[in-house]
Order: C-alpha cells, then structure tokens, then sequence
C-alpha cells in the first residue's frame, strides 16, 4: 500500500513538473545574451491570418545599473532581419514586436554604441525645502 | 340645443385655428435653433432657407379655411361618388401596398447610424438564429432576427439588404391593413380622411423606409392587434386572433409586452358576456386600483430588482444591466440626466413629437379642451388608454442606451397605441358632430400639421440634411444624456464632403461645447481624437499632436490616441521622444500579457529609425522610410 502511495505521489510531482516546464516553454521560446550584462528573449504569440505571418514578441533585458544604448539585428529561420537601436534603463527592458514569415529567432547580433554610469543616487540627508 | 351646436362649432375653430399657430410657430421657431431641445420638432434648420419659407406657406396654406374648404370638399365629393365592389377595394389596396413598398425602399433612410444597426449586423454575422431560439426567453427579439436571416439566406441576399426589404415591405403592409381597417369604419368621408392623414404622417412610420433594426415588424404586429382590439370592442370575434398577434409580437419583439394590461382588459371585457363576475373587474375603479398596484410593483422591481435608482460607475455593462434611468447620475449638471431631470423630460416630449402623428397631437389638444364631451368610461377609450399608458411610461423610464435621439426606433412603438387612441377619441368627439365646415377646418389643419411633420422623411435620403441633423442632435445629446454624444457628432461631421470644412467645423464644434465640458470628459476627448486623425490624414502632424494631446488631456486611458502621438513625433523625425513613450505605453498596456501588438510593432518602427539615424542615412533615404510608414502604417 505504501509503494502504492509513493508511485502515486510520484507520478502526481513528475506530471506537476511536466506541465510547468510545458508551461514555461509556451512563455519564453528561448533566450539569448547579444551582450554582456543583456538579456534576449522572444516568443510567438500567434499567427496573422490576414498578413500570413507569425507575430513574435521580443524582449530585451538590462540585468546591470549602467545604461546600454546598442543596435541589434535579429534573424528568423526564413532568413528575415530585423534592425533598430534600443537604450536600456539600469535594470529596465524594452518590448518590441514584429511580424515575420519564419516562427523561430535563430540568431541576434548586437554593436554596443554607449555604456553610461548608472544615476547617482538622491542625496536625503538634509530636510527638501517647500 | 343649437346655440349649444354653434358654441361648440366656435370653440372648435378657434382651438384647432389656436393649435395651428402653435404649430407653425413650433417649427418655424425651432428651424431657428438646429441644436437646441427641439430635436423632435425641428427638422425645418436643415433645410435651405428657401425650402423652409416654402414648407410654412404650404403648411399656412392647406390650413386656411377658405382653401381647404376647396381642395378637401372637392376630395370629398370624388371620393364618396365612388362605389368599389369588396374584391375592387381588395385589388386596389393592394396596389397601394405595393407602391408603397417601392416609395419607402426608393426613399430609405441614408444612415445606418439611426438605431444599432452595425452593432445588429455584426451580431447577426456572428449568430445563425434557428427554431430552438425562438423559445429562448433570454433572448429579446429572436423571431425578428430569424425571419431577416432566413430572408438573407433563401434569397441570396445580404443582411442588410433584407432589412431594408422587409422594412419596405412592412410599410406597404402597414398601408394595406391600415387603409382597409379605415375603409371598414362606420363613419363618414370626411372623418375618414382625417385618419387616414394620422396614419401616414406619424414620424414612426421612418421605421418603412428601409430602416435596418429589429422594430418594424413588432410595429407593424403591434398595428395589427391594435386593429383586432377595435374590431373586438364592436362585436367581432377577434380576441383570438389578438392572443396570436400577442405571442407573435412579444417573440418579434420584447417591448410588445406592454400591450398585456391592454389585452387582459380586451379578455376580461370579452369574458364578462359569458360570466358577470368578470364585469365588477373592468369597473373604472378596480382597473385604475389595478393600474395604481402595477405601478406600485414596478417601482419596487425598479429599487429592488433592478437597482437602477443609483448608478455607481455609469458604464455601458451597468446602463445595460439596470435598464431604467437612475434618480441620481454622478455626473455633473449638465450631463445630469436623470429620470426626473429636465433634459429627459423634454427629450421624452420630443420623442412623443417625433413620432406621434401631428394629427395625433391635435385630437389631444381638442381633448383637453372638449374633456366633457369624451365618454372616458367607453371599453374602447379604456383599452387604448392602457396601450398609450404603459408605452409612454415605458418611454419615460427607460435608459436609452444610444441617446434618445439615436433610439428613436425603440421608443417608436408607443406611437402605434396613441395613433389609435386618437381615432377612438376622434371618434367621440367629431363623428357625425361636425359640419363640412368644422371638417374642413380640423382636416386642413391636420394637413398643414403633417405636411411639416414630414418633412422628416424628406431628411432621411438626404446626406447633407442627416449629417446636420446629427451635428445638431449630438449637440443637445452633449448637453444633457451625454454618453454617445460624441458619436453622434463625428458621424455628422463626417458626411462633409470636403475635409478642410469638416476640420474647421470639427474646431467650432468644440469650442462651442468647452464651456459644458466635464473634466476630464471623455465625449470630448472622441472629438478631439477625431479632429487629430482629420488633421494626421492632411499631414498637418503638428496640429494633429495638439488635438490628440487635448484628447489625451480627457482620456489618459485611449491607445489610439497614445499611438498617434508616436506616429506624428515619428513623422516630426523625434526618434528618441517617440521611442520613450511607446515603451512607457508598452509597459503599462502588454504587461503582463500582450493585449496590443500594434504598441509592440510600433516600437520596433521606432527603434529602426532611430538606427537609421545612427548609423548616418541619408535625409532622403529616410523620409522614403517615413512617407513608406505613413501610407502603409507599418
């Protein structure tokens, strides 16, 4: 009886963890870093009947306090680019979204063009006059 | 006896000589203020002042006596020389009916913006109605819908078009039925012609003319009950043919319920030959007793069931859901519409102006004058009476939803009861009292009173007059129900023909509404939205940010505003600026879950100029890019 317990058991956390990986795999098709400090992440989010295309969302990540300011240039497995320059706040992120005939990123490419210190901090010592 | 006569004779003259003033200064006044409460009554502001000079002289004309002693004694004359066999008037009805389908198709209404005719149409391409839909009590109007669709469907036809069709249709019906239950009326020719004007000139007869909403047949089913209920008060075995009428109806469609106290006075008036008791329970006492509890029962439904006493947020899912008007609106005055605020009350008068026959309104106004001439306790003022009562209280409680100028259909169906109502007092009070004098007088005037009246119809199939005529409602609908008005007006606007006018009335538009402004205040932020697009389709970006900046002012929460915004400071080359609050507008709209692709699009627009500009292109190069994304918007 209690074997028959444990293979339940098991079986209930193997299917959880199945389901939640599926999950995740339906959130975030798959992640780059074009650079250092960045994160790329995209996923499909559906199919234009009208235009014939695949809508894709993409995502770029500030994981520093520093500012980036690059240009990137993204490719799809039906040979499509994608060209822009994006700024990144310190921590921030920048969503972007286009159509393309390919369902799949297969590469991206980034060209630094700016590092910036990250904002000083507020001084609070003393009291902000009214 | 026959200085009684004479008295009477001189107090009928002078009160429809008195009513005709009335008139003529209603709609000779009103066609001065086209944006004003007279919406029912001023149909005359948007015409030519030629055409309006030419409509109140006709108007002044037929209503003189010494003329309309002529034309209407002469008709008189023709028309009881004829003698039709029975299968003669059949055929000649019909003809009737028959030209009348082609007039009112011919003639149909220009707009589909009267009524919910797209919101109509899309659901009806959305939904195949069937046979297990007419039994389904949460559905309102599933017989009006399962007919037009099956018509679509057996004849090829689009949805609309069959609308428009059985519109038609309905209005040769609505002749045929009519103009033989007038030719059936014991009375004379002259009486008769009196109603038969009240007929043809009640402004709910716009619903024949092509009207693409689900009113026509209940209103014409409603027509048909009406006449079974005259028949059934002189003799005829009609009640049978009423409950059918009344099944049919309610399923055509819901607001044919209220003709129910009608037809339980018809039943128990028909019952009380075969059993006493019954008797007792159409005493006038009893019934008003039983009107006062049906009031009562309702106004507790209205508190307790439908909780429409109170609006809390004043959306459309909460107007939907509570039905009725509250007895307090958060909004500020003057977009305080409420069940008892002046601007309803007026705007119910208008409706009852609009589509009540004039000829309708002049036999009340008689009424109210010779009140002691009306029998009020006879079956058949008592039936009408209780039609009329329910409609029009119907029509002072309830929400209308598109505004009560747009909703003129739905509040329509209470004219068919006063229609009849005014025949049956008609009836009392002139039948075989009046001299061809009288005659002439009360029937010149009553055509002098229809022929204003429908000049209605005449703006129906004219562009140029609806889209005024919206600029003018949607006005007044600003300054009192408020909600919709805006679409009212854009829709107005929108049928000028040149742009550079549209703009420039668009701007005196909204300057004249500043001052009744809410902030913020959303109807306001639609037009400035409007004007932004108008002025981003002529290129003039920097007049069109300022409009969608204004309308942003109004409406924090509008994406398309937000989005125009980036699209012009794209175009203005403010690369950067653009980028930013696409992104803040991203954040905030497709997190956590992407609800607009287009802000994802947009942004990826924004960020590929800004690396054109980076990477050192060329001026040209980019305003091909530019120019590339303002036609295509991608």
């Amino acid at each position: 009886m209690r074997i028959l317990n444990i293979f339940i058991l098991s079986v209930i956390i193997i299917l959880g963890a199945l389901n939640k990986a599926e999950g995740q795999a339906q959130q975030s098709n798959a992640s780059f870093q074009p650079l250092p400090g960045t994160t790329f992440r995209w996923r499909l989010l559906g199919f234009d009947e009208e235009k014939k295309k695949y809508q894709v969302e993409m995502v770029f990540l500030n994981t520093t306090d520093s500012i980036f300011v690059f240009n990137y240039v993204i490719g799809t497995n039906r040979a499509e680019e994608l060209l822009g320059r994006v700024t990144l706040r310190p921590r921030g992120q920048s969503m972007f979204g286009w159509l393309f005939s390919g369902n799949r990123i297969t590469n991206i490419g980034a060209t630094m063009v700016d590092i910036q210190a990250p904002p000083k901090k507020l001084q609070r010592s003393e009291p902000m006059q009214q | 006896m026959e200085s009684v006569n004479e008295q009477f004779s001189h107090q009928l003259h002078r009160s429809v000589l008195i009513f005709l003033g009335v008139v003529i200064a209603l709609y000779g006044i009103s066609s001065f203020f086209p944006n004003s409460f007279l919406w029912g009554v001023n149909h005359l502001a948007f015409l030519s002042p030629v055409h309006r000079l030419i409509m109140l002289t006709a108007a002044i004309t037929l209503g003189v006596l010494p003329i309309s002693r002529r034309y209407l004694g002469a008709l008189d004359r023709w028309l009881s020389s004829r003698s039709l066999t029975r299968m003669e008037v059949y055929i000649v009805l019909f003809v009737i009916g028959v030209i009348g389908t082609f007039i009112c198709y011919r003639f149909r209404i220009i707009t589909d913006l009267y009524g919910d005719s797209r919101t109509l149409l899309s659901l009806l391409s959305g939904k195949v109605y069937a046979i297990p839909d007419l039994f389904n009590p949460k559905d309102t109007e599933p017989l009006t819908r399962y007919i037009h669709q099956m018509a679509a469907n057996v004849f090829h036809i689009d949805q609309k078009v069959a609308y428009e069709i059985i519109s038609a249709i309905g209005g040769g019906l609505f002749l045929l039925f009519y103009l033989l239950f007038v030719l059936r009326l014991e009375g004379s020719v002259s009486w008769k012609i009196l109603l038969v004007i009240l007929g043809l000139s009640g402004g709910a007869n716009q619903l024949f003319f092509g009207h693409v909403e689900d009113y026509t047949l209940v209103y014409v089913c409603s027509i048909l009950f009406l006449i079974a209920g005259w028949q059934l008060f002189e003799g005829n075995a009609t009640l049978g043919t009423m409950i059918v009428l009344f099944v049919v109806g309610v399923r055509l469609h819901v607001q044919m319920v209220l003709l129910a106290p009608a037809l339980l006075y018809a039943v128990l008036h028909h019952r009380r030959r075969l059993s006493p008791k019954f008797e007792r329970w159409i005493e006038p006492k009893r019934l008003f007793a039983g009107v006062a509890l049906s009031v009562v029962c309702a106004t507790l439904a209205y508190f307790f069931y439908f909780h429409a006493d109170r609006y809390l947020v004043n959306d459309q899912a909460e107007r939907f859901q509570k039905v009725f008007l509250p007895l307090v609106n958060p909004l500020p005055p003057p977009h305080y519409y409420t069940l008892f605020s002046i601007g309803h009350l007026s705007d119910v008068a208008q409706e009852f102006l609009l589509t009540v026959s004039p000829v309708a309104i002049m036999v009340l106004w008689l009424v109210i004058k010779f009140y002691r001439r009306v029998d009020w306790r006879q079956p058949r003022i008592m039936f009408f009476g209780l039609a009329v009562f329910y409609f029009q209280l119907f029509n002072l409680t309830v929400n209308p939803l598109l505004t009560m100028e747009r909703d003129w259909d739905m509040l329509s169906l209470a004219a068919a009861p006063a229609m009849f109502l005014a025949i049956a007092l008609s009836h009392q009070l002139f039948e075989k009292k009046l001299s061809s004098a009288e005659w002439a007088t009360t029937t010149g005037v009553a055509l002098a009173g229809a022929v204003l009246s429908c000049t209605i119809f005449y703006l129906n199939t004219t562009e140029q007059c609806v889209g005024s005529r919206f600029l003018g409602i949607g006005k007044w609908a600003f300054r009192s129900y408020y909600q919709g008005s805006s679409y009212l007006i854009n829709v107005g606007e929108g049928m000028i023909s040149d742009k550079d006018e549209q703009i420039a009335r668009g701007d005196k538009t909204i300057r004249e509404l500043l001052p009744d402004a809410s902030m913020p205040d959303f109807e306001l932020a639609n037009l400035y939205h409007k004007m932004g697009n108008l002025l981003y389709a002529r290129k003039q970006f920097i007049r069109a940010s300022y409009y969608y900046g204004k309308g942003l002012d109004n409406d924090q929460s509008s994406a398309t505003a937000t989005k125009a915004i980036v699209r012009i400071a794209l175009q203005l080359r403010q690369f950067d600026d653009a980028s930013r609050i696409i992104s803040y507008y991203n954040e905030s709209a497709n997190q956590p879950t992407v609800i607009d692709f287009d802000g994802l699009a947009l942004a990826q627009r924004c960020n590929y100029f800004r690396y054109l500009q980076s990477i050192g292109t060329d001026s040209a190069s980019i305003q091909k890019e530019l120019d590339h994304f303002y036609e295509t918007g991608q």
